[in-house]
């Protein structure tokens, strides 16, 4: 690893959930009789002034797995006329050269020379949500939906299934950090943002062909920080400086 | 010149010790300057070091935690009741500001006499403290989404404990012209996330500066007597028969943020908490070449103290 650091862009976002949301927190149905699919939740949610339990959150590796699945239907390896996904049969790439490599590094420890671009912080719910969900779901941060299958003979449900699912108009902000590296081009960044038109066209977390995990993505702020300046100066900058940034 | 950093904890991390926060300056260190500067930092830093780094301690209601101290023990000699105490006292982890200054002063010499202090939630405090420290058991799911079907794959889970309180650690400038530098190390640090696991969210953390000044008078690089609160790789200064103290054997791997990680030579480490004498008021602890061009730290953090 050769290519000196130039500093890191901040993309600041929200998160705004239009239809409910749903990524899994249990790997198996905990208990008979329990909630079969459990949202995940962070263990404990510093906030300015109180400190909440078992908030639901969005894992940054979820947002950058799906990205980067759904990136991969557009991205092609290195020296490829085929997109990555059809390329590699269902897997992630690993040519370790190709603009999705340079982002999210190449999978399954391939050699490769590129350091990794990309970091997704885990997404937290604002205060203003966590109200919300307090005032409407009467003290609980998430919904629990029953979802029936109706026997068509009988018109009897049949095997119930519980879901819980963060409501819509909840929003999470947090942070997409890109690392910009001696030489890197402008394309880098636009990657992310097409991955984000991407996954606001697609859905995130499960259960998306039932409706479920649409989202908006609202960029807050851009911010950067340069390390080679001593001291270091962090700014905020907005859309057209990036090509500066990258030296285009 | 003493500088104190607090920790507050946004994921799971692996523990934070004086040798990963040398590892994470390290590394910025070289995103900035190249590998070559790098070396030539390292090199220079095995001789003359520009500052001493403690490992992470608990920070609860502003107060500063410190590794209990490795005392001897009276046994047969202690009083009865005493040694029906002693397992509370045994199994504790951490003591405060007041229960070290005890030490510190030759009130408390022997394990026995922290009874004088209440003994809870590990953290050996006076009566009027209520310090706690609580972990939150965290379940993180991972997958790979199948990029043809769709569908989840390879689905498993890991479990990690999640700190709720903060943490702090100390630096001293030894060097004071490079306290710049180290804020700005630091900082890209922070930014990059702190040990291991962070491809899948953990080292999620912040930093903050805090006030040293209650810690000020205890930090005593020439004490030929001191508990150390970073652990230490010895040297033959250090004097084992009048010293008491744990040891343990670290294997690590290094950085794999960017590279692919390679597992580092085995080193033989003395424990925070080690209650030491040296020979000679030199450093005692070193920088490690444990492979060509790849270190690792094992300075001391001296807490001078009056018997040991
Ligand atoms: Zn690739």
């Amino acid at each position: 690893m050769s290519k000196a650091l130039k500093g890191i862009i901040k993309i600041e976002c929200k998160i705004r959930v239009l239809t409910g949301l749903h990524i899994g927190g249990s790997k198996e149905n905990v208990e008979i009789g329990g909630i079969d699919n459990i949202v995940i939740k962070v263990p404990v949610l510093k906030l300015d002034e109180a400190i909440e339990r078992d908030v639901p959150y969005i894992p940054g590796s979820s947002i950058k797995g799906k990205m980067r699945a759904l990136l991969e239907w557009v991205e092609k390896p290195e020296g490829s006329m085929q997109v990555i996904a059809l390329e590699n049969k269902g897997e992630p790439c690993n040519c370790g050269r190709c603009r999705v490599c340079k982002l999210f590094g190449a999978h399954k420890n391939a050699k490769t020379e590129e350091p990794v671009r990309l970091r997704v912080e885990d997404f937290y719910p604002t205060e203003k949500t966590i109200d919300m969900w307090k005032k409407f779901l009467d003290g609980d941060f998430v919904e629990v939906k029953v979802e029936n299958t109706i026997d068509r003979i009988k018109g009897t449900a049949l095997h119930p299934r519980h879901q819980e699912r963060v409501i819509p108009f909840s929003e999470f902000t947090g942070f997409i950090k890109i690392r910009v590296h001696e030489g890197d081009r402008k394309e880098l960044f636009d990657t992310i943002i097409r991955g984000i038109q991407l996954l606001e066209d697609d859905y995130l977390g499960g259960s998306g062909s039932r409706g479920y995990g649409k989202v908006k993505f609202i960029k807050e702020k851009i911010l950067w920080t340069d390390y080679r300046k001593q001291p270091f100066e962090e700014k905020t900058v907005d859309e057209n400086e990036i090509a500066n940034i990258y030296g285009a | 010149m003493l500088k104190a950093y607090k920790i507050t904890y946004l994921s799971p991390t692996s523990p934070v010790r004086s040798f990963t926060i040398f590892g994470a300056i390290c590394w910025s260190y070289k995103l900035i300057h190249g590998e070559k500067k790098l070396k030539e930092f390292l090199s220079e830093f095995k001789e003359n070091q520009k500052f001493l780094i403690s490992s992470a301690f608990p920070y609860v209601k502003d107060k500063f935690l410190f590794p209990k101290p490795i005392l001897p023990i009276k046994g047969d000699s202690a009083d009865f009741k005493v040694k029906i105490q002693r397992k509370d006292y045994k199994k504790a982890r951490f003591i405060t500001l007041e229960v070290l200054k005890e030490v510190i002063d030759g009130n408390i010499r022997y394990e026995e006499d922290f009874v004088k202090f209440k003994s809870s939630s590990g953290i050996i405090q006076s009566e009027n403290d209520d310090l706690k420290i609580e972990q939150k058991r965290h379940t993180q799911v991972r997958n790979m989404i199948n990029r043809i079907t769709n569908a989840s794959e390879n689905l498993f889970s890991i479990e990690s404990d999640f700190k709720v309180y903060d943490e702090y650690f100390l630096v001293y400038f030894i060097d004071t012209g490079f306290e710049n530098e180290f804020q700005r190390l630091i900082k890209l640090a922070e930014e990059i996330g702190f040990g291991g696991k962070k491809s899948i969210g953990w080292g999620r953390v912040e930093i903050n500066n805090l006030d040293p000044e209650p810690l000020k008078e205890l930090i005593d690089l020439n004490a030929d007597k001191f508990i150390t609160l970073s652990p230490i790789i010895p040297t033959e200064r250090i004097n084992p028969g009048e010293s008491y103290y744990d040891i343990e054997t670290f294997k690590s791997y290094t950085e794999n943020t960017f590279e692919e990680e390679k597992l580092k030579k085995k080193v033989l480490y003395i424990k925070e908490g080690s209650v030491l004498r040296k020979k000679d008021t030199i450093m005692s602890g070193q920088l490690k070449e444990v492979e060509n061009g790849i270190y690792q730290y094992g300075l001391e953090f001296p807490i001078g103290v009056k018997y040991v």
